[in-house]
């Protein structure tokens, strides 16, 4: 029985991979473009899983992330007419700087401490962007409206390229050394510093490579978008949806990020039909639901009930 | 342009503005002291006290200053039930659980106020003018804010200080299980907690009313600056989240008066994490238990 | 598998179009049902603020909007432009309009959702601007992409035009930096020397700050200050508090209509009074009246249109709004209806729905004049294509008139129908 559900989670999965590699192909562009944001909450939900999942630092600022490759890519392209794939690695790396240079202070932090610091953070570097000093830069609440000129197959396959490294990436860290280390991190950071642990190094290591994928991820949204500014580039809603997705699906797991992102992206978009006043309010009583009734998410869960194989792997 | 009067005047405005932030942290604060949990909820108690002064005065003319007695009374019932329905579940689990649980109670709630109110911007017209005091000339919407705050505060600690229940808040906070030991019924203390929380979130968000806009996602704005002031004065000190939001409020008008309005707000989160490098459990903050 | 994705994909789709098919409804209702089963009807959508901080100014919008489709489908025309061709019910050839109104919630990000989903989904055969300089700004390159011709009836920031080489999106209203016309020159003339700008950081006053800023300068008031407030201001008493310290005898810029209110709140409640306040936006609504009672007397403000106006078919507009909705009609309503005219008439001139460059050229060439105000573009040649060019605006004021407190357009003077008050009487 549970072979039979492996091999039909196998097929599902192979399946699925398939169909988001062909939807720009073969969809026409609103179901593609529904595929689209699919990945591209993926990509924030499993970047942002990277570091919260593995150490448990849970990060309330992962919008600030995506925010500062957003602006990087929009500016690169606005002001300096940078060619598109340099402008979107531009968005990944001013990320990850970003997250090295608060990192720093700001891992001593522990606990809701940290969740609600990178809060802060997400808040502060929102208003930073709006304020009269940085807004040679970033023209404050004018916002910076661009045409990049790329095709929606190249935003799209881009997209996907970076869904695929970030699932990777996070495979290769839960089957590693330094994937072992995060998670003693998670379970109990004081003993495994005792243990010999450099856990901030760790810690600075998982923030920066997640903050990359999230600046890189956002970095080619906003040549989606065509526009930036700092009110809807920082929104809390790109750190929140992530962090349901990532705790639907699994929060430490490599696939649960994707399973999270898919099944959500497609239930709001069909609430957002159905219910367009309350759409957020059925997202409420949703995360609630599954608060009270699946806290380790749907992967987790399946592999409690052996219905998947019980690995770090996934 | 003399500085000294405007950043005097600052002062004393940021002063009164961040005893009405006071107001909201001390909430915040009194919950996570008594069951580790960071309510992400607590900014909509605010609104739903706003809207209620709101439809008083303009359907049935209720006075907003009683408004602010009635949403005490209302918020306070109403978060008992959300504690006890949803809230106290997830006590003892994960900081995640909590976090997320009160995060879609949060969406819930504004987004079906914003189905019934509408998202256009309300105001009470009611305190208009102003005084003026200590040499400054204040808002009269602001000095009460300032009279309320210190009212309910003044009281909470009384409250804390020497009565039973007071007491049993005080000894849940400091040692839950202990507590139990001792035979403190800690599910009622925690639903109490909770409650006066959401009390008073309620009757600042009424006071509000009076002052400034009022919309349904208004929330937020206050619990980011809410949570802000409790990190900077430790989380579950209530004294803490008092001095922290009288540095927060003073900061915030100084930023807005010496800099630009823009970045009053940015300065607020610079203090914030410059304190928390200093020392990383805020300024009154105890270890983690 | 693809059979039960697209199975997905088509129930999606009907799902999709039967919960919002209802918002669609409402609007067809109107149109007589008889003659229309036989005709394919024209698809118009437009994404437009009915939820979020512009709600109440977009609401307006989608009036104007809903006015002109019921002109359109019961009598054939707009008002006052009865000389074009295609005269019988419908847009031409007998075809009703449906519109298509969807809620970009005030957001830019959103309104880029829309107008794909318009765009590719819907597959709307024309499209009508959206409200608020920031969506228009923001959709500006997904409109440009379509090659679908549509008037921006509802922004005003010239930098969404400016240097852009816009060839698809003319624009309707005036430009921002000639909100207040007239404010500083008549400030100069009574003898203020002393100006402060405030304004919200969205895209529109900020162009309309600049513009205020560099007239101050040619009329050599000292511009005491000239600051930026967030967008999500709620309390405005600390900005106006500064303005008073400066000492400023003239207070000029605000946002949207929130901004206005707050603003005069704020200054009432620590008791300044300039000589003179002049807001954007806010002043010519009814709202403005309603929301601040007594205290709007003498405060100036600009619009577009105001009722009253000499345009042709603009009095029988103010009617027709009457009639529909009750009380007078206000410019944003009126702005919209105009934008929709210029379509109609672009449509009509050429004759045929799918030369959709034909119909662009006709746009963007015009010289003509709708209900809402003048109308010409910077041709497409231009770097500043689409820009309007020749749209005015009012400058107006509340003054009492027989008791009633009413707005009286004080500048232009071809245009006034009353004298300016001064100096501002404070509370």
């Amino acid at each position: 029985m549970n072979r039979l559900i492996k091999q039909v989670g196998l097929i599902l999965l192979i399946a699925f991979s398939g169909m988001m590699v062909v939807a720009p192909l073969v969809f026409d562009r609103a179901d593609a473009t529904l595929a689209y944001l699919i990945l591209y909450f993926i990509a924030l939900a499993s970047s942002w899983n990277i570091l919260s999942g593995f150490t448990g630092y849970i990060n309330f600022g992962h919008a600030a992330f995506m925010g500062v490759g957003m602006y990087a890519t929009a500016i690169s392209i606005a002001d300096f007419s940078l060619w598109w794939p340099v402008s979107w690695i531009l968005g990944g790396v001013f990320a990850a700087t970003f997250a090295l240079i608060v990192g720093l202070p700001v891992l001593r932090t522990k606990g809701p401490y940290f969740a609600i610091t990178m809060l802060a953070v997400a808040e502060g570097t929102r208003v930073l962007f709006g304020t009269r000093y940085m807004e040679p830069i970033t023209r404050a609440g004018d916002g910076i409206a661009f045409s990049p000129g790329i095709s929606f197959q190249t935003k799209y396959y881009g997209m996907l390229v970076t869904v695929a490294l970030c699932v990777w990436v996070s495979y290769k860290i839960s089957t590693s050394q330094f994937g072992l280390r995060l998670m003693a991190i998670r379970e109990d950071e004081e003993a495994a510093e005792s243990m010999g642990i450099n856990s901030t190094r760790l810690k600075i290591s998982a923030f920066t490579i997640s903050a990359f994928f999230a600046g890189l991820a956002g970095g080619i949204h906003s040549t989606f978008l065509h526009y930036v500014d700092p009110f809807h580039t920082f929104n809390i809603q790109f750190t929140i949806i992530p962090i349901v997705m990532a705790v639907f699906g699994g929060v430490g797991t490599v696939l649960g990020p994707v399973i999270g992102g898919t099944v959500l992206q497609v239930l709001n978009d069909f609430i957002w039909a159905h219910f367009l006043q309350l759409n957020m309010a059925v997202f409420g009583v949703l995360l609630a639901a599954l608060i009270l009734f699946l806290p380790q998410g749907l992967l987790e869960w399946m592999k409690e009930m052996r219905w998947v194989e019980k690995t770090r792997k996934i | 342009m003399d500085l000294l009067p405007v950043i005097y005047n600052a002062l004393i405005v940021g002063i009164f503005i961040g005893s009405l932030y006071g107001l909201i942290a001390v909430g915040l604060s009194l919950v996570y002291g008594v069951m580790r949990v960071v309510n992400i909820a607590h900014g909509e108690f605010v609104m739903l006290g706003a809207f209620l002064t709101f439809f008083g005065w303009t359907l049935l003319g209720i006075n907003p200053i009683i408004s602010i007695v009635i949403a005490l009374v209302v918020l306070f019932f109403f978060g008992a039930i959300i504690h006890q329905c949803l809230v106290e579940r997830v006590i003892g689990k994960p900081m995640l659980s909590s976090l997320m649980l009160t995060f879609g109670i949060s969406i819930l709630i504004w987004n079906t106020a914003q189905a019934i109110f509408t998202t256009n911007i309300k105001a009470v017209s009611y305190l208009g003018g102003s005084v003026t005091f200590l040499g400054v000339n204040i808002s009269k919407s602001y000095i009460l804010g300032f009279g309320i705050a210190a009212l309910l505060v003044a009281a909470l600690f009384a409250f804390l200080k020497f009565t039973k229940w007071g007491k049993a808040i005080r000894a849940t906070s400091q040692n839950d299980e202990v507590a139990l030991v001792c035979g403190i019924d800690t599910k009622k203390v925690r639903t109490l907690a909770f409650a006066l929380g959401a009390a008073f979130a309620g009757s600042a968000g009424s006071v509000i009313s009076m002052t400034w806009f009022i919309f349904p996602q208004m929330g937020f704005n206050y619990l980011a600056k809410a949570f802000a002031i409790i990190v900077l004065g430790g989380l579950g000190s209530i004294p803490g989240a008092l001095i922290g939001s009288l540095i927060y409020g003073a900061a915030e008008s100084l930023t807005g008066q010496l800099l630009e309005a823009r970045m009053s707000q940015v300065v607020p989160f610079a203090i914030l994490a410059t304190i928390l490098v200093v020392k990383p459990s805020g300024l009154f903050g105890v270890r983690e238990r | 598998m693809n059979s039960k994705k697209r199975k997905e994909i088509n129930r999606r789709e009907f799902l999709k179009k039967t919960a919002t098919g209802a918002a669609g409804i409402a609007v067809i209702g109107m149109a007589p049902r008889f003659a229309w089963a036989q005709k394919k009807p024209v698809k118009i959508g437009a994404s437009i603020s009915l939820t979020g901080k512009y709600a109440r100014t977009g609401e307006e919008q989608k009036r104007g909007y809903e006015l002109w489709v019921a002109h359109i489908n019961n009598v054939g025309y707009s008002l006052g432009k009865g000389h074009l061709p295609h005269k019988e019910p419908g847009l031409i050839h007998g075809r009703p309009v449906e519109l298509i109104v969807l809620d970009d919630r005030s957001d830019p990000t959103t309104g880029v959702r829309l107008f794909n989903e318009l765009i590719y989904n819907r597959k709307v055969d024309f499209l009508l601007g959206p409200y608020s300089s920031s969506v228009s700004n923001a959709v500006a390159p997904v409109i440009e992409e379509s090659k679908i011709p549509t008037p921006i009836p509802m922004a005003s920031s010239p930098k969404i035009w400016k240097g852009k080489h816009r060839q698809w999106m003319p624009q309707i209203q005036p430009p921002a930096n000639l909100r207040l016309p007239g404010i500083v020159k008549m400030a100069k003339e009574k003898g203020n020397k002393t100006i402060a700008i405030i304004y919200s950081d969205a895209a529109f006053p900020r162009a309309a700050a600049e513009g205020v800023k560099e007239r101050a300068e040619r009329y050599g008031l000292d511009i005491v200050l000239y600051e930026a407030y967030p967008k999500t201001l709620t309390d405005w008493i600390p900005i106006v508090t500064k303005a008073k310290d400066r000492k400023a005898e003239v207070l000029a810029g605000g946002g949207y209509l929130p901004d206005s209110i707050g603003i005069v709140k704020a200054a009432k409640s620590i008791n300044y009074v300039p000589s003179i306040i002049s807001l954007v936006v806010g002043v010519a609504l009814p709202d403005f009246k309603d929301s601040l009672g007594n205290a709007v007397l003498n405060i100036t403000g600009d619009a577009d249109w105001e009722p009253g106006v000499e345009y042709p078919g603009a009095k029988e507009y103010n009617d027709a709004y009457k009639k529909r909705y009750g009380g007078d009609a206000e410019y944003h309503s009126a702005g919209a209806y105009g934008g929709a005219q210029i379509l109609e008439e672009a449509i009509k001139r050429v004759g045929n729905l799918k030369e959709r460059k034909a119909i662009r050229d006709v746009m963007y060439s015009l010289d003509t004049l709708t209900i809402f105000n003048g109308y010409k573009v910077m041709p497409l040649e231009s770097p500043d294509s689409g820009l309007q060019a020749a749209a005015k605006r009012l400058l107006l004021q509340w003054q009492r008139v027989r008791g009633e407190l009413k707005k009286v357009v004080i500048y232009p003077p071809d245009a006034a129908t009353g004298k300016f008050i001064y100096p501002f009487q404070g509370w």
